[in-house]
């Protein structure tokens, strides 16, 4: 066979079992039989002596093109069966994708937490500092500064538990309304939310130890609207904004006028339901402008400055927003309740 | 306050149904809580005649009646003894449900169809024991009337839950008059208290003497004799029922019906049994007794103010009257009190004898003084229409601290502007006059005359508030008040939040407990009688025992949370608390509050030195990783020991020279106690330390290296009570600056040890910040600090 058609069928031979080699061995020794030092390619150019000199440079070339594309076949197939190779191994790996994730182990804020936290930011963005006073307050700060005179059927709203003849647990926040007036002058603006304390029975509506958020704003020209409008800001932030709000004249002796605010029932809409006592309404919180003589009292003279107050349970606004209907369970701290928050 | 609303009606006609009343009061600030239907479950019960009875043929003790309802004739069948024709009973057609919530449906009896029932009292629920036979009606009772209206149950009762500004409302005269406000054509309906006296006087026959005119500021007296004690008519009886006041007699009935018209308690003495036919408003005298009406005796001071006769008290005055002058059937002569008693004494005495009653409520929130004789007189009138009475003539009128007239001078301009309103003059004196205020008006003023009646009422302040009502608290506009503040936390509320965060971002879910708490659980934690924790305030009036104390430490809150969660099956449970403790102080002192983080792990599972104290391990990582966060640098941990936890296993926090916490492994006898998981652990930090101590507000950039950093493990074996932190605090030290981090990665105690060592493994990371290191510097210390160690603490170099 000469040279010429040896070169052929070098090529359709190659072409032929390049293209149909599986795995890397044989594609190596694939490589090796035809470009290795003692393969066809060098074989080719061992018989290049017998070659007639004109013709030399022909087969030369022919056989360097050969040699070229032998290797570009081999790196073809080679990437082939890399590429081939890496989609296998890809394929092992395959995970079921819906095995559950890991968890790292995430603590939870407790619902009074939430709810405080979500309060102090609105009545930040409202230009409100937050405001704190002990719990274990003097008879002077919890009733008497909050025109609330011994002997005065007032003092039967809050049965109070006592320390001695001097000191009691606070049975509101509103002694910090007393307290910041004393040591600043207006203008005032603070919420002062706390934990206070009453001599009530525990049951799902009520408990000994509970919380309020109280508020205050003293100025010169503070008027009942703008009460209206803090607490209707209030109200939309925390109840959503197409809840109906209304006020109606209530007593409280450190304000006057007084008003109580409801909302309309986020349960039944004001159809009246179980949570509502059919009313419709939901009683949130009580306010009012503060009673000339409370700002008497605190050293701020009431022919100059004027102000409102507000107060509302913070325990009563978790179990509204969350639908909790029993205040205990948010001392209970079942870890299954704690999760859900 | 109950409220009938027929009964409200009489007094005032206002054009409103049950339901809107209520609004409209609740809107007016007399919150209505409820509305109830007295007939509620009768409705569809009818007067019906029966107009045949025959026998049932086929059931001896049953007959068929014919029962005429008005529009039709009902066959019924009933068993009841006391059928009887002609009679007019209570029927309850087919498809009525009764009272008891049994639902009348056609049957057939023996045969016989029976379309209804003839109804029985117990079936109707006016009475609770079961009825002989069916109920018979008047004869004058109108066949087709719906049976509620015929027991008069036709009655919607509000009840009112009255603030104590509210007082005038007590009587339904007030309530009447807080109606017209808003309805300007119609006039109060006051009660008729004409009488026709006789021709005797009043004078000749008793005197009243004030001793204590302070006390009793006016006292009224009207004497009616011959009176025939009976039962009250029906009428009076069912509206006092409504209002929910027991009947007893005429006489007494007529005291509280008065009582609830005017707001005006009184007392009716049986006057035969005044001796000396003299009242006398006194002082008690000490140790005075005196039986109440309900019986009880009672021991009386100085303080009490008592009315006597020349002999004896004959009651507490405006509280309770005395057993001695009680009317009885045999009563003839009356004589009706009716006073003015000074609120703060009459509260004091109710509360001292632990006595409220409808009277002291009353007193105790100011009566109209004005129109004591007016209620009197009512009583008097009704004593003579209905228990047939003659009023003696003329009336008996202490009055020795007459009323002051009230006026108020408000500034328009002021009250717009407390309200937010451009209101004029003009139409601020028409809303208070049409709350009976008297106004004039002056330039920018009104001067306002209070009437008698609204003892609420003493400053501007007040009559603002009576104008906001009647302009409506929904109709003021909505403002927000100018804001020249900028909203912001103090140090310790932003830290309070950065803490919070780190504690659930560590694992441990928040607890909120009460902050009172059972002196039991010092017991249970064998807190000594001279530990600081016993310095607990007690709570003088507690609930029970349960809540007798304010907590001195987060510990036992914290506790009962993981006690109860661990009977729940929960295995694993990390919480935190934030809150305060208190301290008793010195006598007279306020007592001293402390906020405090604490925190608590059970049934840990990651156990990474393997010492089998995983909980411990945990919370101190969680405190070590708290304090590097807050940039509290130093903190040292010292064995303490106390009552509740393991005596090998607590750590008092130390920063300073003082201690700031303590964390530990509860005493194996306290998790069992409390059914805890094995090796529960807990900690408590004084939150004013971490306050105090932290630097967060002064972090500054560190460049980050440039140069590359060389690390050594060293692995040693030294004595087992050689504490890590000894140790470390070596290589640190030996260390120089260029170390710049040490970490221990493995411990191990065992076989391939000599007993009573232990091995400890320390990576060390050395780095400058300026040069790369070369190998000999990191080598020279490297091996100062192998040196130091073993000449030190007697350290053996493994694999060295
Ligand atoms: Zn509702």
């Amino acid at each position: 066979m000469d040279i010429k058609e040896q070169l052929e069928t070098i090529e359709s031979e190659a072409r032929k079992l390049f293209d149909s080699v599986k795995d890397r061995e044989a594609l190596e020794k694939l490589r090796v039989k035809y470009l290795g030092k003692k393969g066809k390619i060098a074989d080719i150019f061992s018989q290049m002596g017998k070659v007639d000199s004109d013709e030399r440079p022909v087969i030369g070339r022919k056989t360097n093109e050969l040699k070229n594309l032998i290797a570009e076949l081999h790196q073809e197939k080679k990437s082939e069966l890399e590429e081939l190779l890496k989609a296998r191994k890809m394929k092992r790996e395959e995970i079921d994708i819906t095995l559950p994730g890991i968890k790292p182990e995430m603590g939870y804020t407790h619902p009074l937490s939430v709810i405080i936290n979500e309060v102090k930011q609105l009545f930040i963005g409202l230009g409100f500092s937050i405001a704190e006073g002990p719990e274990i307050e003097s008879e002077y700060y919890n009733f008497e500064a909050l025109n609330i005179p011994e002997h005065h059927p007032a003092r039967d709203l809050q049965d109070t538990l006592y320390i001695d003849d001097q000191f009691l647990l606070r049975t509101h926040t509103s002694p910090v309304q007393i307290r910041t007036m004393e040591d600043k002058n207006p203008p005032i603006r603070i919420i002062a939310p706390g934990r206070v304390y009453r001599s009530d029975e525990l049951d799902a509506s009520h408990s000994p130890v509970f919380h309020q958020i109280e508020g205050l704003v003293v100025d010169k020209d503070i008027s009942f609207s703008d009460l209206k409008g803090t607490i209707q800001v209030f109200v939309e932030e925390m109840y959503g904004a197409d809840r109906e709000i209304r006020f109606r004249p209530s007593y409280f002796p450190f304000t006057e006028p007084s008003a109580e605010v409801d909302v309309s029932c986020i349960v039944c809409e004001g159809k009246g339901c179980s949570l509502c006592s059919g009313t419709g309404w939901l009683e949130v919180m009580g306010s009012g402008m503060v009673h000339p003589n409370v700002l008497e009292m605190s050293g701020l003279d009431s022919r100059v400055y004027s102000g409102f107050a507000f107060g509302m349970g913070w325990d009563r606004i978790a179990m509204l927003k969350y639908g909790i209907d029993d205040i205990r369970v948010l001392f209970e701290n079942d870890l299954r309740f704690l999760r859900q928050f | 306050m109950k409220v009938p609303y027929n009964w409200l009606k009489t007094y005032i006609d206002f054009p409103y149904s049950p339901e809107e009343l209520a609004h409209k009061l609740t809107m007016a600030g007399l919150e209505v809580e409820d509305v109830e239907y007295l007939g509620q479950g009768m409705e569809g019960i009818i007067v019906g005649e029966i107009t045949e009875i025959s026998e049932h043929p086929n059931a001896d003790k049953l007959v068929i009646c014919q029962v005429d309802t008005g529009h039709e004739t009902l066959q019924i069948i009933t068993g009841a003894p006391n059928v009887l024709q002609g009679a007019k009973v209570p029927v309850a057609p087919t498809g009525v449900t009764l009272p008891n919530g049994l639902k009348i449906e056609e049957t057939i009896l023996r045969g016989k169809a029976s379309r209804g029932m003839i109804c029985s009292e117990d079936e109707l629920g006016l009475i609770e024991e079961r009825a002989e036979g069916i109920m018979i009606l008047d004869e004058e009772a109108e066949v087709g009337t719906q049976i509620a209206e015929y027991l008069a149950r036709n009655e919607y009762v509000l009840k009112l839950d009255l603030t104590p500004n509210y007082a005038r409302c007590l009587g339904l005269l007030g309530i009447a008059r807080e109606l017209k406000a808003d309805l300007a054509d119609n006039k109060i309906k006051f009660p008729e208290n004409n009488y026709q006296p006789n021709e005797e006087q009043i004078k000749d026959l008793i005197n009243v003497e004030i001793k204590d005119p302070e006390l009793c500021s006016r006292y009224t007296g009207i004497l009616v004799k011959n009176v025939d004690i009976k039962t009250s008519p029906e009428w009076m009886q069912l509206r006092l029922k409504a209002a929910g006041i027991r009947p007893i007699n005429n006489i007494v009935d007529i005291t509280n019906y008065v009582l609830l018209e005017y707001n005006q308690p009184l007392h009716a003495f049986d006057y035969d049994k005044i001796s000396g036919r003299k009242i006398i408003v006194r002082r008690a005298s000490k140790d005075e007794k005196i039986v109440t009406l309900d019986e009880q005796e009672r021991v009386l001071d100085e303080d009490i103010l008592v009315i006597a006769d020349e002999e004896k008290a004959v009651g507490l005055a405006g509280v309770m009257g005395g057993a001695n002058s009680e009317i009885t059937e045999e009563s003839t002569s009356i004589f009706i009190e009716s006073a003015y008693f000074n609120p703060v004494n009459i509260r004091k005495t109710a509360r001292r004898l632990s006595l409220p009653s409808e009277a002291s409520h009353r007193f105790e929130r100011g009566v109209d003084i004005e129109n004591v004789l007016e209620a009197g007189k009512r009583a008097a009138y009704l004593m003579q229409k209905l228990a047939g009475g003659e009023v003696v003539g003329g009336v008996i009128d202490q009055y020795p601290v007459p009323y002051k007239q009230k006026n108020i001078v408000i500034n328009i301009n002021r009250v717009n502007r407390i309200l937010g309103l451009e209101l004029k003059a003009a139409e601020m004196k028409e809303m208070l006059e049409r709350l009976e205020f008297k106004t004039g008006i002056k330039a920018n003023q009104l001067k306002v005359e209070v009437p008698s009646y609204r003892n609420d009422v003493e400053l501007e302040a007040d009559l603002i508030e009576e104008i906001a009502r009647m302009y409506g608290y929904n109709n003021i506009p909505v403002t927000c008040p100018d804001s020249k503040s900028l909203g912001k936390m103090n140090d310790k509320q932003k830290l309070e939040g950065i803490v919070r965060n780190i504690m659930t971002a560590s694992g441990l879910n928040e607890i909120v407990t009460f902050s009172l708490m059972d002196e039991k659980y010092y017991d249970l934690l064998d807190i000594t009688a001279e530990d600081e924790l016993r310095k607990h305030v007690r709570i003088k009036n507690p609930l029970n025992q349960a809540f007798s104390l304010l907590r001195t430490s987060l510990f036992p809150g914290l506790l009962e949370v993981l006690a109860n969660n661990a009977r729940r099956q929960v295995e694993e449970m990390k919480v935190f608390e934030l809150g305060k403790v208190f301290f008793r102080a010195e006598q007279g002192k306020r007592p001293r509050e402390k906020f405090m983080l604490a925190g608590g792990s059970m049934g840990c599972k990651v156990d990474y030195f393997d010492t089998g104290a995983p909980d411990f391990y945990c919370l101190k990582g969680i405190i070590d990783n708290l304090f590097n966060r807050l940039d509290i640098r130093g903190v040292k941990y010292k064995k303490v020991e106390n009552s509740f936890m393991h005596p090998g296993r607590t750590a008092g926090i130390e920063y300073n020279g003082h201690l700031i916490g303590i964390l530990g492994e509860l005493r194996p006898g306290v998790i069992e106690e409390l059914d805890l998981i094995t090796r529960t652990s807990i900690f408590e930090l004084d939150f004013a330390e971490l306050l105090a101590n932290t630097r967060i507000n002064d972090y500054k950039y560190a460049h980050l290296p440039k140069h590359p950093a060389v690390s050594r493990d060293l692995a040693l074996v030294v004595d087992e009570n050689i504490p890590a932190a000894e140790i470390l605090e070596i290589i640190k030290e030996k260390g120089t600056e260029i170390l710049k981090d040490v970490k221990i990665f493995d411990l191990y105690q065992g076989d391939q040890i000599p007993e009573g060592s232990k091995s400890l493994a320390f990576k060390l990371n050395f780095q400058s910040g300026d040069r790369t290191l070369i190998d000999k510097e990191v080598k020279d210390i490297f091996n100062l600090i192998i040196s130091t160690l073993k000449k030190k603490i007697n350290a053996e170099i493994r694999g060295n």
